[in-house]
């Protein structure tokens, strides 16, 4: 399956609404997973794994809240805030809201943890960082902060084809969007669409 | 971007820009504007995407030739349109199948059709011709790929396409009153874009300068089809009775556009785009304000306004529908219209600002319906002013996306409160305040509107309750401590994150949401399609009940071969003789 980029969004937000998110970060997972898409990563797996922990209560390290943390308080950032997690799981779904906040301050946000450190320049992007991230399940005692670090040079992403999402994957992201359809009754197919009788005598 | 007023009084401009007006009249202010009542009375403007579609193809001298048509006695095939842009070559391939009459469906959940398309990004191989072959014809069904730009069907008008071909194929042109009363011979029952089914996604073209504006493509696609209805009943017809068959002649090509049927599906688009729904109305607005801003009216286009109001009436008297509540509201257009021509009769032209000046005196005197007619038909004659307008009608909604975590929650109630008056107003707990809820079938995949406290599935709701969650926010914010941000009211109430996203996007783009309860009893759905596909540049609206509607596209417009000749844009509304 090659989904566009606008399916693999809607979908992701589906799947993230039906797991029990609110919509509004149901909105954020769908843009995080389109935007990693759109630089060649497949974080559908990462998602999917992020939602089978949701729908056990499960949030610590969730990396969605986490993301939204880092890009809500991209400006408490940029004014020396710094965030601190014990640990973030599926790491590679906080990139694009670390791009978000590096692009909203123009400051680089850098990522301590006990691996490494990673950092999300402005309007940069690192392929090598988009690579190495998603094959992390997680990422511990992390702390956040916005730095001014000099430009350093990046290899950018090459403009991504589109992926090719295993038939499996595809099925549980479905499995998840369903649960947000309303079943059809007798009522509902002969009012909901606010139809006749359908044929065509025009 | 332009800074023009919005909702205050008229002000002076800076001395010495001739290019512009001197004074300024303010854009309408979005209270006004953004009601469900006047946004369903919009009808198409010369900003509309099918008219700078055609501007556009006209200024870059698009060429247009069938590279390829292979359809058989019955009317089963295929054929290849190809589009020459300075940029690119697009194609249009139409899959024609021949389908016994109870197959034919208008609803969007029929799984067959008279005709199928995809717009192809290039000139298709034949191999690729075969790929769709076994695609496009199960439309949704079927999967496409980043080279399939647009996806559509039709079906044939019952009363008309049979008509026709018996007439061609007897050597005579059918009656062009008829013609022009049906309007067209093939109806869309969907135009698909932007990723679904796997089709190439708006981010791949939006970069491409024929592209840019919103819904470019589709309209494309459209014009196309247009065309091939014609070549298809002229093959009908020689395959019916090659000795005597005719061509449809040049003239009632151009009376017929290309039907189509549009229901609840595409009413959630308006409140999913806020910021792009703010460019489309603001570039309308902005056109408004400046034709009313200029201190004089041209004796040209004055003419060319009076013969406007003339040809409004003709649309009038030609647009007939069985609706009961839009058939009044024709006649109340047709009344209003005669009235308008009367006071433009006796009007003080030579006085300051002519255009202002009728324009309050319709908002005294006229109905919606011709209100929003006049502000069509006051665009119309002033195309240097205002058609570059229509290069602003695409935002990058990503750019929107962003939330303000820093903003406080004293802020966001603020704002709440400047927007939001319409919301908060409101109360739900009366019944008929939450009487609707919308859905997402299951069975269908489509949007779908119930009725709460009669079905089951108001959980499972989608969020278009707009003012009655604006509404909980509000109150929600009213109990939370007022210097804190947002950010950490968010993470604590994190059912309140879409909204508090949409009050921030309202707040930098004033007609991004509609003024009204999308959940009330009174709401009806058909004033959010007709929004939307006047912007398209659809005519004579036809409701077929409150959730979905007929309409036509292209009537009366150019086809490729005029647009050759030179012919691009006079054509709206069309000239009383048009009609027959």
């Amino acid at each position: 399956m090659r989904p566009s980029l606008n399916e693999i969004e809607i979908e992701s937000r589906k799947a993230a609404r039906g797991a029990g998110l609110a919509w509004g970060l149901a909105e954020e997972a769908g843009h995080a997973v389109a935007w990693l898409a759109e630089r060649g990563v497949n974080a559908l797996p990462a998602l999917l794994d992020m939602l089978a922990a949701v729908q056990q209560g499960d949030t610590v390290g969730d990396p969605l809240l986490a993301g939204i943390a880092i890009a809500d308080r991209a400006q408490m950032l940029a004014e020396g805030e710094e965030l601190a997690y014990l640990q973030i799981r599926q790491p590679v779904l906080i990139l694009p809201f670390m791009a978000m906040a590096a692009r909203l301050t123009g400051r680089s946000i850098v990522l301590q943890h006990e691996d490494g450190v990673w950092s999300v320049r402005p309007g940069r992007e690192d392929a090598g960082l988009l690579a190495l991230s998603v094959k992390k399940s997680r990422i511990v005692a992390v702390k956040c902060r916005a730095e001014d670090l000099p430009l350093r040079e990046t290899v950018e992403p090459p403009p991504a084809m589109r992926l090719e999402i295993a038939d499996q994957t595809w099925a549980s992201l479905e499995l998840l969007a369903q649960r947000t359809y309303v079943p059809a009754s007798e009522e509902s197919r002969r009012l909901g669409a606010g139809a006749g009788s359908g044929i065509d005598n025009d | 971007m332009i800074s023009e007023l919005i909702g205050s009084p008229i002000v002076t401009q800076a001395a010495g820009d001739l290019d512009r007006p001197a004074k300024l009249v303010a854009r309408r202010a979005p209270e006004t504007v953004m009601t469900l009542a006047r946004l369903g009375s919009f009808h198409q403007t010369r900003l509309s995407f099918l008219r700078s579609l055609l501007r556009r193809v006209a200024r870059e001298g698009w060429q247009f030739y069938r590279s390829s048509w292979d359809v058989d006695a019955c009317g089963e095939g295929v054929g290849v349109y190809c589009v020459k842009t300075p940029y690119q070559i697009y194609s249009l391939i139409c899959f024609a199948h021949d389908l016994p009459p109870e197959k034919r469906s208008d609803r969007v959940i029929a799984d067959e059709w008279d005709a199928t398309f995809v717009l192809y990004d290039g000139a298709p191989t034949p191999a690729e011709i075969e790929r769709l072959r076994s695609n496009a014809p199960r439309q949704e069904a079927g999967r496409y790929t980043e080279r399939d730009l647009v996806l559509s069907r039709a079906n044939r008008s019952v009363r008309l396409f049979d008509h026709v071909v018996a007439c061609l194929a007897e050597g005579r042109q059918p009656d062009r009153a008829e013609l022009a009363r049906i309007g067209y011979l093939m109806r869309t029952t969907a135009v698909y874009g932007n990723g679904k089914f796997g089709l190439a996604d708006r981010a791949l073209i939006r970069t491409r300068g024929e592209f840019a504006g919103p819904f470019q493509a589709e309209m494309l696609a459209v014009w196309l089809i247009r065309r091939f209805t014609v070549d298809i009943v002229e093959h009908m017809a020689r395959q019916k009775a090659p000795q005597t068959a005719v061509p449809l002649s040049a003239e009632l090509r151009r009376v017929l556009g290309v039907g189509n049927a549009t229901g609840l599906g595409m009413a959630p688009f308006l409140v999913h785009h806020p910021s792009l729904i703010d460019r489309w109305i603001d570039a309308r607005e902005t056109a408004l304000a400046r034709v009313r801003s200029l201190t004089e009216a041209a004796p040209q286009s004055r003419q060319h306004f009076c013969h406007g109001i003339e040809r409004a009436q003709g649309l009038a008297a030609h647009w007939q529908v069985n609706d009961a509540i839009q058939a009044e509201r024709i006649d109340g257009l047709s009344r209003d219209l005669a009235c308008l021509k009367d006071h433009v009769a006796v009007f003080d032209w030579p006085a300051p600002l002519p255009w202002n000046r009728l324009f309050i005196w319709a908002e005294e005197m006229l109905g919606l319906e011709a209100q929003e007619m006049l502000v069509s038909l006051l665009l119309e004659p002033h195309g240097a002013l205002i058609d570059e307008l229509a290069d602003q009608m695409a935002i990058d909604e990503v750019m929107e996306f962003p939330l303000d975590g820093s903003m406080t929650v004293a802020r966001l109630r603020e704002l709440i409160e400047q927007h939001y008056g319409f919301a908060l107003r409101q109360d739900y707990e009366v019944r008929e305040a939450q009487a609707r809820f919308w859905y997402v079938s299951e069975e269908k995949l489509e949007p779908r509107l119930g009725e709460r406290f009669e079905e089951p599935g108001g959980a499972l709701e989608q969020p278009l309750g707009i003012a009655r969650d604006i509404a909980a926010l509000h109150a929600a914010c009213l109990l939370y401590a007022p210097q804190r941000p947002l950010a950490d009211f968010l993470r604590e109430h994190p059912d309140f994150r879409r909204n508090a996203r949409r009050v921030q996007i309202a707040a930098r783009h004033p007609y991004a949401e509609i003024r009204d309860n999308l959940l009330s009893a009174k709401m009806r759905p058909i004033d959010l399609l007709r929004c939307k596909l006047s912007f398209f540049g659809a005519m004579r609206f036809d409701p077929k009940s409150d959730r979905w509607v007929r309409i036509t596209l292209f009537q009366h417009a150019p086809q490729p071969e005029d647009i050759e000749a030179g012919d691009a844009d006079d054509w709206a509304p069309p000239p009383a003789a048009a009609w027959g």
